[in-house]
């Protein structure tokens, strides 16, 4: 009886709450008018986009910039001088034949519109995409930037982004067979091919985007199933000190330091093999889409064995997999974070330092510090020893003050 | 410029990778290199020249036959593809750079307007010779498609009236900015739009709405969709060429 309750609650949410068509109900006396849509995703065409690029003299000379000023081999100054962009010419040299052929990034944030800092909070997400062709200065600059999509609030978007990247990736397989274009700078009409290269993202919208979740202990893409981060006893936070080690040459002399790394440890393992596109590929096959399911319960094994959410919509593009880079962290959140972190460390402010009471109780768990240890006294309470990395008053205020 | 460092790749290609010897090309060019560089007035004169190779940048002068050695054994100081030494000109800095704004910097708007006259030009020279290296050349008309797009903004940038700057396309421009930047409604821009036809006394070219303004700038593409999607994100209501054809749906299709 409670269970065929259940059920019946389930279908009621299904039908009447969660799920609402797609309009929004006409008020009375109003059915003359167009139904307002509950949701709506702008999707700005990148095809007559690019063509645009090829119709003014200023952009239309410089789209092949990448292979007229061919550098010589050893300078890296643009994205054309790296291994995956030689890799793909070489897989595919129909599409590198044509140096007018367009190779893209992408790159996708959620931003607040409205007030940063309300109670209610608010997520849009826009994904961008930006030609590779033009030289460095016209490169990733803002007339050249291409919003492509704005995916409305008010919640993250999640794994289901892949929902809204179905424009996007339609036109992507529609220009990876050409369109025509006219390039005024030769006075010609060619077939413009185009094919995206990689994404760029912050760390946890690298989870949205390649279906490899970026939570819990399998956090890390490089180090996948082959992870050493285990879950500190005091803190109750998953960590990865220590694993790196193992990337290091195998007679290098830190590998044997039972000291200055986890307590009596040498490391004696090799780092994780290399996984190319097409075992990545070759293991995603079988995983369900979130667009063919989206209402995907959590794969068997999820945080066990592997962190799949989903097939990522990308793999659906057929060159995805002739990709050495597929997916990129954006350097910047990265660095904001751990500045802050390592400021607050140590200038010891009170309630954001990372050297609080419980690490220091991990500490004694894992390495080898006993001056910093947390001392018992006489009445009952411990002591934290001042360590010598932060910053005393006098030596801050010296600070502030010069 | 690029003539240069697509023909001057050579120079900084000697000798095979693990393996002593020179490279043919190398020695071929060192030998082009010889001949060019003797010709020019200074030698002639002195019977010696700057050796450009790596160690003495060209700040020494030695006969050719040292310079050659020294080339050999060194390879070429870097980045010396132009052999201005050597009797050869700078060549001008590309003219394609000009106008075109740098990163980051807010574009101004007189920027953004010349932009629009220079592809309006560009259209225009037709029968001009731009002759690329690499490319035969092979004219060809504009497809359908760009010509429709080039007719249009031809007959939208024509001067208002003899003499003047602004361009009925760049009215409406204007006026569309003032909207997306300070979300002005639209009664008032029909209002600004009708001040702007009583001020003139040549109204032939002014729009005369927010709307009609609207549908010209409209008209010469880069539209943004809509397309409507469930409410949780689970699927979009839209059509594709690939086999997706929920457009007409009005219920979320996953119900279970």
């Amino acid at each position: 009886m409670i269970m065929n309750m259940g059920k019946m609650m389930d279908t009621y949410y299904n039908t009447n709450f969660y799920h609402k068509a797609q309009y929004h109900d006409p008020k009375v006396g109003t059915s003359k008018r167009k139904p307002i849509p509950m949701k709506t995703l702008f999707y700005l065409p990148i095809i007559p986009r690019f063509q645009r690029l090829f119709a003014p003299m200023q952009t239309a000379g410089q789209m092949t910039w990448h292979y007229d000023n061919r550098r010589p081999s050893g300078v890296l100054r643009h994205p054309s001088d790296g291994q995956a962009w030689k890799n793909f010419d070489q897989v595919h040299p129909d599409f590198a034949a044509e140096p007018r052929n367009i190779r893209l990034g992408l790159c996708s944030d959620g931003f607040n519109p409205y007030i940063q800092a309300s109670t209610k909070p608010y997520s849009c997400w826009q994904v961008i995409v930006t030609p590779y062709n033009l030289p460095p200065e016209m490169c990733m600059s803002r007339p050249y930037m291409f919003l492509s999509c704005l995916i409305p609030g008010p919640h993250n978007p999640k794994a289901s982004i892949d929902v809204y990247f179905q424009p996007l990736i339609d036109d992507l397989k529609k220009l990876w067979s050409g369109v025509q274009t006219y390039d005024v700078s030769r006075k010609q009409n060619f077939m413009m091919w185009a094919s995206l290269m990689w994404t760029i993202n912050d760390f946890p919208a690298y989870g949205m985007l390649s279906g490899w979740g970026t939570h819990g202990k399998l956090a890390c893409p490089y180090c996948m199933e082959h992870t050493k981060a285990f879950r500190l006893e005091h803190g109750k936070k998953n960590s990865w000190f220590d694993s790196h080690r193992r990337f290091l040459p195998n007679t290098h002399t830190f590998r044997k330091n039972k000291k200055a790394f986890t307590k009596a440890k040498v490391e004696m393992g090799g780092p994780p093999s290399m996984l190319t596109s097409e075992e990545v590929y070759h293991t995603v096959k079988n995983v369900p889409t979130i667009i063919d399911e989206p209402h995907m319960s959590k794969l068997p094994g999820y945080g066990e064995w592997h962190n799949w959410t989903k097939r990522s919509i990308f793999w659906d593009l057929p060159y995805w997999k002739d990709n050495l880079l597929r997916h990129n962290l954006d350097v910047m959140h990265i660095e904001k974070n751990f500045f802050d972190n390592i400021f607050n460390t140590i200038m010891d402010v009170k309630g954001k330092t990372k050297d609080n009471d419980k690490a220091r109780k991990d500490l004694s768990l894992y390495c080898w510090r006993p001056d910093l240890e947390l001392k018992l006294q006489s009445n009952g309470k411990s002591l934290k020893p001042k360590a010598n990395y932060t910053l005393d008053f006098k030596t801050e205020s010296k600070l502030y003050f010069n | 410029m690029d003539w240069f460092y697509s023909n001057r790749i050579w120079m900084y290609d000697r000798c095979y990778a693990n393996r002593g010897g020179l490279k043919e090309s190398f020695v071929n060019g060192v030998e082009e290199f010889a001949i060019k560089a003797c010709q020019q007035q200074t030698y002639l004169n002195e019977n010696k020249l700057r050796c450009p190779c790596n160690k003495c940048h060209c700040t020494k002068i030695f006969s050719i036959e040292t310079v050659k050695v020294h080339l050999f054994k060194n390879g070429f100081m870097p980045y010396y593809y132009v052999w201005i030494h050597h009797g050869e000109q700078m060549p001008h800095v590309n003219d394609n750079y000009v106008g075109v704004p740098s990163s980051g910097e807010h574009v101004d708007e007189s920027e953004q307007f010349m932009a629009m006259q220079d592809m309006v030009y560009d259209a225009l020279r037709q029968h001009e010779t731009f002759e690329p290296s690499n490319f035969n050349n092979t004219e060809e008309p504009p497809n359908e498609e760009a010509q429709r797009f080039y007719d249009l903004l031809l007959e939208a940038n024509k001067p208002l009236f003899e003499g003047a700057i602004n361009s009925k396309l760049s009215i409406c421009v204007k006026l569309l900015t003032c909207k997306s930047n300070w979300n002005i409604p639209d009664q008032c821009l029909d209002f600004i739009t009708k001040m702007l036809l009583d001020v003139t006394p040549i109204k032939e070219g002014f729009p005369k709405s927010y709307y009609d303004a609207k549908r010209l700038v409209s008209m010469l593409g880069l539209k943004a969709s809509r397309i409507d999607c469930c409410i949780k994100g689970c699927m979009l209501f839209y059509d594709n060429e690939y086999g997706k054809n929920d457009g007409h749906l009005l219920q979320y299709k996953f119900l279970s």
